[in-house]
Formats: C-alpha cells, structure tokens, sequence
C-alpha cells in the first residue's frame, strides 16, 4: 500500500556567491499504489532531483513529500521505507553479490536464518542465485545491474525508485532487462518511479508518464494519451520517433472576416492547408480561443501521419528529398519543403517499404499529404495546443 | 507487502503529522565528532604554542632567570644586527643555490628516467629513497663523505686533478657542501613530482604531434612544459620553504661554522635560545622566520592556484 | 619488447641507461659508501685514500647492538607507532569531515592546509619546551608522541581527504537507502574504500617521527631520547666513532627503506602532502 504525494516541491541550487539554479519548480503530483511512473524529459529538466528529494538524498528548498499520506521530508533515506537503483549501480567493491543483499537487512537487525532465507529467495527471483559468492569487478553489466535491483527489493520497501537504470547498458541488453522489469514490477505489484530521458523506454514500461522541462511538469498521463493528446508543444516533440514536424502558421482569414469552414485555411510561408480537408469540423475550430484568424501558431504534424506523393499542383506541402534512410520495413524520408521561410524547414516521413512513396528517391520533388486528423496546432507564444 | 512497518509510522493518526528522524540526532552531533576532536587538539598544541612563542618573543627571557616585557625590543634589536642580516643572506643564498639546482638537475633526471625501460621502476624507486631517510642521518653520511682528512670525496676528486678540500671547513665551500647536501637528498623529491607531471600528459597529444611533424624542441616547449608549470611551481613552493628553514642537515655537518658562516636563521634562532640562554630573541628569530615563510609561501600558492585552475580548464579543451 | 624493434631502436634503449645508471649511481653512492664503512674494521674506517676493498666484519654492528643506541632505537619505534596510529584515528575523523562537508572558502583553507606543513619547527621549539617543563613532562616518550601527532594529524587529514575525495558519492548515498545513518555509512562504506590511505598514513607518520631530530633534540635529555640524537653520542676519544656511526644509521635507514618500499604507489601523494596523485 503506497501512494506518494508530491506537494509543490521546490528545489534551488546554489545562491550565497554561486548563480543559483531553480531544478524544480512546483512539482505537485500523485502516484498510486503499484503504479509504474516514469518521469521523462530532457537532461536537466529536474527529473533527477525530484527522485533524489523522494528518496531523501535532497533537502527540498519548499514543498511536502507525503508517502501514504505522512509526511517524510524530515526522515533519512534508509527510515523511508524507500528504495533506490542508482544509474552507476554504486556496488560496493569490498562486498560480495551476498554482502550486498544482507547490508539492508543487517540495518533492519533480520536475525540470521530470516536473512539466509530472504537472501537466496531474491537471488533465485534475479537469477543471480549462483553469483552470491562473486565480487563487483567480476560482474557483468547486467549482474551488476540485477545486484543493484535485489539490494533494493530485498528490503520490501513501500516505493521502489530507479534511476536510469538501463543507461550503461548496450542496447540488446536493454532491449530484454527492459521487459523484464516491467515483469517484475507486475508480479511484486510494488509503486515504481522510474526516471529516464529515453522516451520509447518510458512509452512501453509506464501506466503513467510525468514528462518534465526546466524544472516544471508539463503533463502527467498515459503513454496513449501523451501521444495522441500532447498539451503542449514540447510535450508533442518530445514523446514519438522521429519527432514531431513543426512550422510556423497562421490561421487564413475568410472573405467575410469569420471562421468560416469552408475557406478556413492554415497559412504557412511555404504552403496552405484547408481545415476542412483535415477532418476538421467547424465545430472542433468555433470557439476556440486562440483560433483566431491571424493568430501565430505552430503546426505539428507527426512524421507517420504523412504521405509522400507525387507533386501535385496547388499550394500543399511540398519539397524536395534531401536523406532517405531505409529502416527495415519502413523508410524515413527527408523532405525540405521549399516557398519561402519554410525552405530552412526539413519535414521527415515515415513511409511503409511497400506504401506511397516507395520509389521515391533523393533529389525528387514531391508532394505532402497530411492524414486526417493528423493535424495539430499550438499557440506560437504559450505552445499550448490548440487543436 | 512491505517489511516491519516502523513503530512510529504505525502510531501516527493524525493526517498532517510530520515523523522526526532516528537518525537525526547522530547527524547532527556527527559533524563534531569529525571536526570537534582535531580542531580542540590542534589549538592546543599548534595554534596556542605559537601564540605563546610570539609573547615569549616580547620578552627578555633568559632560562632559569627573569623575564622582563621589552615589547619590540627583540625584533628592532635584530633588525638592526648586521650579523642577523649576513645569515639572512647566508640562509638565502643556500636557498636560492639549492633550489635551483635542485630544479635544473631534478628536471633533466626526470627528462631522462621518463623512459620506458626494464627495470626502470625499480631505479626510480631507489633514488626517492635520500627524501623519504632522516635529514640528520644523511647530514651524518656527508660529513663522513665530506671529510677533509679520510673523506670519500677528495679521493674521488683526486682523479680530475683538483687536490683534497676542507670541505666543511674552508670559508668558500662551506656553503657549498651545505648546498650539495641538500641537493643530493632533495633533488628525488623534484624529479618524483616532475615525473608526475610528465606522466600526465596524454600520449595521444604527442602522437597528434608527431603526426604533425613537430620538433623534439617543438613538442617540448608547446606540449611538456605547460603540463610541467603545476609540478615546478609546486616543487619550488616546497622546496624553497624547506630549505629556508634547514636545520639538520646544518648542525650537523658544519653546526654554522666555519665561526658563524653557515649558520641559517633557524641554527641561529636554536644557538641563541639554547647555547646563549636568550628565549626571548630566539622567539623573536622564529617568527620574523614564520613571517618571511609565511609572504614567500602565499605568493607562491597564488600563483600555484591560478595556475591550478588554468591547467584544468586548458586540459579540458585540449583532450575533449 | 616489441619484436618489431629495429636496431637502432634497441641501440638507442641501451644507451639510455647510461645515463640512467649515471644518476642512480649518484643517488645511491653515499648510502652505499655508509654501508660498507659499517662493515669495515676501525683502521680501515679512516684510511686514506679509502679502501674500496677490505675484509668485511660485524664488530660496528655488534658494538651498537650492545649499547645505548638500541634503547633510543626502540624508543623511536614505540614513540613513531604510538603517534601515529593515534594521529590516524583524529586525522581520518576530519579528513572525512573535510571531503563530506565542504567549508566555504576553499582557497582559504588550502592556504591553511600548506601553512601547517610550512611551519618551522624553530618556532614552536621555545614554548613546547617551557610549556612541557611547566607540566613535569620534559624527556617524556609522551611529550614526544603528543607534539609528533600535531603534524601527523594535519598530514593525515590532507591526505586522505584525497582518497575520501575519490569515494564515489553514489556509494554512500546507496548505504544511505539502505538504512545507514552517518556513522554506519562511514563505517560501512567509506572507511573500508580508504584502507590503502590509512595505510600510507600510518608509514608517512612513522617514518616522519622516526625521522625527526630537533624537537626530540630539545625535548629530551636522557630517558627518552630517541635514536638520531643517540647518534650525536657517538663519540670516541679519537673523535667521531664512524664505523658505529654508519652501522647504526644504517639501522635506523632500513626501515625506512623497507616502509617506503610498501607504499610506493603513493609516494607522490605522500610526499606532496596530499596535493599531486
């Protein structure tokens, strides 16, 4: 039974002769019980040190960390009832596989056959049983790893913190420990906070994803609805692979000066893109602040909701192929859309080996598509989304 | 499915209640077991010793007699002395002798054991050895070595022609045996950090270098110097102070003479204190000691920090 | 070597130790010279021109085995020990303090740092020698062992402030959640990573006390002196008795040698009091 409150947490580095830094500003979240949360963003968005002030490594500047609903700030990491897998791991070299395992049960004063038993069942679970023996620098990357994770369930704890584990790990191993985390963390149904900067990591390991920049949360929600409902511009360049496509536009005036759905246009410097022809209803566009004919707005359109054809006449996207980079069975094409400012933009799609597309090749002039519904749009100066 | 909950997690009802820490108290007291022990002993026995030495240097304190307050008397008495400022300059002249020497010859020996040869570990560790020996023992060495009458080293000279010396006697080589013994135990001490600071230069820069077609001269000037300029300063900041304050190896092999003509400010210091009875000037010796140290050392360690940092910041540039 | 080695690449490797065998024989002459003075029989010890060939005998060594000279040697070895692993206890206590809670002002403190190393001793000669005869302490192996702690204490605290220094964070801070307080966490995780630097702490203090020669000069007389100022004794009605002279200086040298030799990986830290690695 765990749930863990953040209550506007605030963290400042520094001040008294060194510029200080604000690493986290206002972080006010709930995870609950057996939850896989993942806090994603970008180096430096303060992910890390929110895990720290969790688990107790970090004083807060300001703000309440409740787990279970008491509060905790004043506690010592090991009181917390928390644990923690460190991106080094941070195995003690003078201690064997074993060593590790009963250092937090030698804290708690488990008497010596509790121990044994404890010991060899965690270590029969990671499949390091016939390791205990063995020291740090004998260890592969993923033993090491599967010590760091035994020393900290061992323990029992309430919360279970992790960060960026998978880092120093090469991609295949990465590939499988991934998965097999996300098994564990189903069987012991214990309340996980995973930290990364990988956002495929976060997509297919969390029930909840906190993504964070400079310092602030910018949403919290599933991996589903991240993607498909962005509530800012960050958060939609942030999360997919490739990234997002953006460029500015404005919303065309109508003859009459009023949204009018059948002439309501995005204007770029390169290209128009009729609402209607999206999928828009008038009725998503009516009413909307911020959709306002000759608002400032960026347009995002995900590389796999493209399609890339044949140059048509009119004023849709369009471009010339600069890098095709054939990826098994799909190929990504980069387009740099031509008219204008938007020449300086390059727009990738994701195109099926067998779709649209498939002979295209560098140097090609083509033309874009948007999918229906593929379409969105954020406010130029507060980046949140509109559409 | 946690472990034992904690007794007073367990106990709390009220919502809001913050549980205090059982750790708390020993982080707080922690701290002073650290510092509190070291600090109280180190003000003792360092820091109010010198206190004292410096009251003691206002005085006229003869052992065993009285002692009269004479305020400044002591200092404006010797600097007023010609003979305290001849061994100023004795104590000066030995140490600028020495140290440069010690660097000139202990960056050439660096240069030439900063090879990759079998066996040479070993050397290296038998010529630190006269740094790690007693100052006295090795005073004891040489002036068994420097002998004018059974010594080793007439013999030795014998062989360029220059006829045996009164080594430690003669007017114009005292100094000189004083220098040369300093130089031959301390010189391992420089070669030890410069070859330290050889040692840290990447290989990959001489390589990139080499590739580039740079001159032996070239390489040495642009590549090995600057990562040397850590290692001199440093050797020259220890070096200096240390000689400047030699004792042993002074009382032992000429104990100041001929007359007074070797003696360095501390064999003085020690005479007046201890041969003359006279506490109070011999305090005062100490501590004009303790002040020229004290300006020589900060300006060196200024220099040694600004150095330091640079250096970081240069190495992070060059090998990123 | 590389089998690649060209002629002259190996020629080249060969006339390098000349040089190199040039310093060493330099460095290591006097030491060597000693040693055979030591096994010389007393005509032979100040013979002129000296003789580089001689019949070997252990009457030095054995004339100093028998007297006085071993008491102040054993005397140095109790005074060394004691200092030093007292010295060691407060020493890593705040060199752990100085690594785990840094001061402000940094460059102040390496300022204090060298200055304690920079002291000459000339000036804490006078007090210690009225303050220990005000306390009934005077030619004390006690007296010796407080005043050699004063710098083997600073000495420890900089040095192994490096090595706590190189103790990754990460690894107290996974003691931390693995319920130790401060104390465990030292205990546990900190102290047993800096073991190589207790160790080299302990053979710097006691080769430095073992080394000392003007505060036990002042501060003893007859019942504790140590064994350099046992060999200001040496003295014969001819003068300087150098064949007992060179045989127990080389006693008091080999185990200096040999306790250099254990820590020679850290020699330069040792020696620059912490500063170079």
């Amino acid at each position: 039974m765990a749930t863990l409150k953040l209550e506007l947490l605030n963290l400042i580095y520094g001040g008294q002769g060194t510029p200080s830094t604000h690493a986290v500003r206002d972080v006010d979240l709930v995870v609950g019980d057996g939850e896989f949360c993942v806090f994603l963003g970008p180096s430096g968005c303060g992910k890390t040190s929110t895990l720290r002030m969790i688990a107790g490594l970090e004083t807060p500047t300001s703000g309440v960390v409740r787990l279970d609903g008491r509060v905790i700030n004043d506690l010592y990491p090991g009181e917390r009832d928390i644990a923690m897998v460190f991106q080094s791991y941070a195995l003690y070299p003078h201690l064997t596989v074993r060593g590790h395992l009963e250092l937090p049960l030698k804290a708690q004063r488990v008497p010596k056959v509790e121990r044994e038993r404890r010991v060899n069942e965690i270590a029969d679970l990671l499949q390091i049983a016939d390791l205990l023996e063995a020291r740090p620098r004998q260890l592969s990357g993923g033993q090491a790893q599967r010590t760091a994770i035994g020393r900290a369930l061992i323990r029992q704890p309430r919360l279970f913190l992790l960060d960026e584990p998978l880092t120093n790990l090469d991609a295949r191993l990465r590939l499988e420990t991934r998965a097999a985390l996300k098994r564990l963390q189903n069987e012991l149904s214990i309340t996980t906070i995973y930290v990364t900067h990988d956002q495929e990591e976060a997509l297919s390991l969390a029930d909840t994803i906190v993504v964070m920049n400079d310092g602030r949360v910018q949403q919290v929600a599933t991996p589903h609805e991240l993607y498909g409902h962005p509530v800012n511009r960050f958060v939609a360049g942030f999360i997919g692979t490739p990234p997002m496509n953006f460029v500015a536009a404005t919303i065309h005036p109508s003859a009459n000066g009023q949204v009018d759905e059948s002439s309501l246009a995005l204007v770029t410097t390169g290209f128009i893109l009729p609402l209607s022809a999206q999928g828009t209803a008038a009725s998503d566009v009516r009413g909307r602040s911020g959709l306002v004919p000759g608002a400032a707005l960026t347009l995002g359109v995900r590389p796999e909701d493209l399609i890339v054809g044949p140059l048509a006449g009119g004023d849709g996207p369009r471009g010339r192929v600069v890098v095709v980079e054939p990826q098994g069975d799909e190929r990504i094409i980069s387009v740099a859309l031509t008219g204008g400012d938007a020449a300086q933009t390059v727009w990738k799609v994701r195109a099926p080996k067998r779709g649209p597309g498939v002979n295209v090749a560098v140097g090609d002039a083509v033309g874009l598509t948007v999918r229906p519904r593929g379409l969105r749009l954020f406010d130029k100066e507060t980046e949140e989304r509109v559409l | 499915m946690s472990g034992a909950v904690p007794a007073q997690l367990a106990d709390v009802t009220v919502e809001q209640a913050t549980i205090s820490s059982r750790f708390a108290r020993q982080a707080k007291l922690f701290p002073w077991l650290l510092f509190g022990p070291t600090i109280l002993y180190l003000l003792v026995l360092s820091i109010f010793p010198l206190i004292y030495s410096l009251g003691v240097s206002l005085y006229d304190y003869t052992l065993g007699g009285d002692a009269t307050f004479v305020g400044l008397q002591n200092y404006r008495d010797l600097l007023t002395d010609s003979v305290f400022w001849r061994k100023t300059w004795t104590t000066l002249q030995i140490t600028i002798f020495a140290v440069g020497i010690e660097l000139a010859l202990g960056l050439v020996c660096a240069l030439v054991l900063n090879r990759r040869l079998p066996g040479i570990g070993v050397i290296r560790l038998i010529i630190y050895l006269p740094m790690m020996m007693s100052p006295l023992v090795i005073g004891y060495f040489w002036k068994f070595i420097l002998d004018g009458s059974f010594g080793v080293l007439n013999y030795l000279i014998s062989f360029l022609g220059i006829p045996p010396q009164q080594w430690t006697i003669d007017l114009t080589l005292a100094k000189a045996s004083i220098v040369l013994v300093d130089v031959w135990q301390w010189t391992p001490f420089v070669i030890l950090i410069l070859l330290a600071g050889l040692q840290s230069v990447p290989p990959q820069i001489y390589e990139a270098a080499t590739l580039d077609r740079a001159s032996i001269w070239m390489q040495f000037t642009r590549i090995t110097l600057p990562y040397l300029t850590t290692p001199i300063l440093l050797a020259l900041l220890f070096r200096t102070i240390d000689t400047f304050k030699i004792f042993d190896i002074v009382y032992v092999v000429t104990a100041g003479g001929p007359g007074d003509l070797t003696e360095t400010l501390s064999v003085f210091a020690f005479y007046e204190g201890f041969k003359f009875s006279q506490l109070g000037r011999a305090a005062a010796i100490s501590w004009l000691v303790v002040i020229v140290i004290n300006i020589l050392a900060t300006v060196l360690i200024k220099l040694l920090a600004r150095q330091r940092s640079k250096a970081v910041l240069d190495e992070e540039g060059a090998v990123a | 070597m590389n089998a690649h080695q060209t002629q002259s690449g190996r020629l080249s490797q060969v006339l390098w130790y000349l040089p190199v065998l040039l310093i060493l024989a330099f460095f290591t002459f006097p030491l060597i010279w000693i040693v055979m003075t030591a096994l010389k029989p007393p005509i032979d010890v100040f013979a002129y021109p000296p003789k580089f060939v001689f019949t070997p005998t252990l009457d030095n060594y054995r004339r100093v085995l028998a007297s006085d000279y071993m008491d102040s040697l054993g005397h140095s070895v109790i005074i060394a020990l004691v200092s030093a692993a007292f010295s060691v206890v407060l020493g890593t206590l705040t060199a752990y303090g100085f690594s785990r809670y840094p001061l402000r002002g940094k460059d102040n403190l390496f300022f204090w740092i060298l200055s304690l190393r920079m002291l000459p001793v000339i000036a804490v000669i006078v007090p210690y020698f009225l303050l220990f005869q005000r306390v009934g302490l005077t030619d004390t192996l006690v007296a010796m062992m407080l005043v050699y702690a004063v710098f083997n204490i600073s000495f420890t605290v900089w040095l192994l402030k490096g090595f706590f220094d190189e103790v990754p964070r990460e690894m107290e801070e996974a003691a931390k959640m693995d319920g130790y307080g401060p104390w465990g966490v030292f205990t546990r995780v900190a102290l047993p990573l800096v073991i190589p630097g207790i160790a080299t702490a302990i053979v710097f203090n006691v080769v430095q006390s073992i080394n000392e020669f003007l505060l036990a000069f002042v501060l003893t007389q007859r019942k504790a002196t140590t064994a350099p100022i046992a060999l200001l004794n040496f003295l014969t009605p001819m003068g300087l008795d150098w064949g007992g002279i060179s045989a127990a200086a080389s006693m008091l040298v080999t185990p200096v040698i040999i306790l250099a030799i254990i820590v020679r990986k850290h020699l330069i830290r040792g020696m620059s009091f912490g500063q170079l690695e």
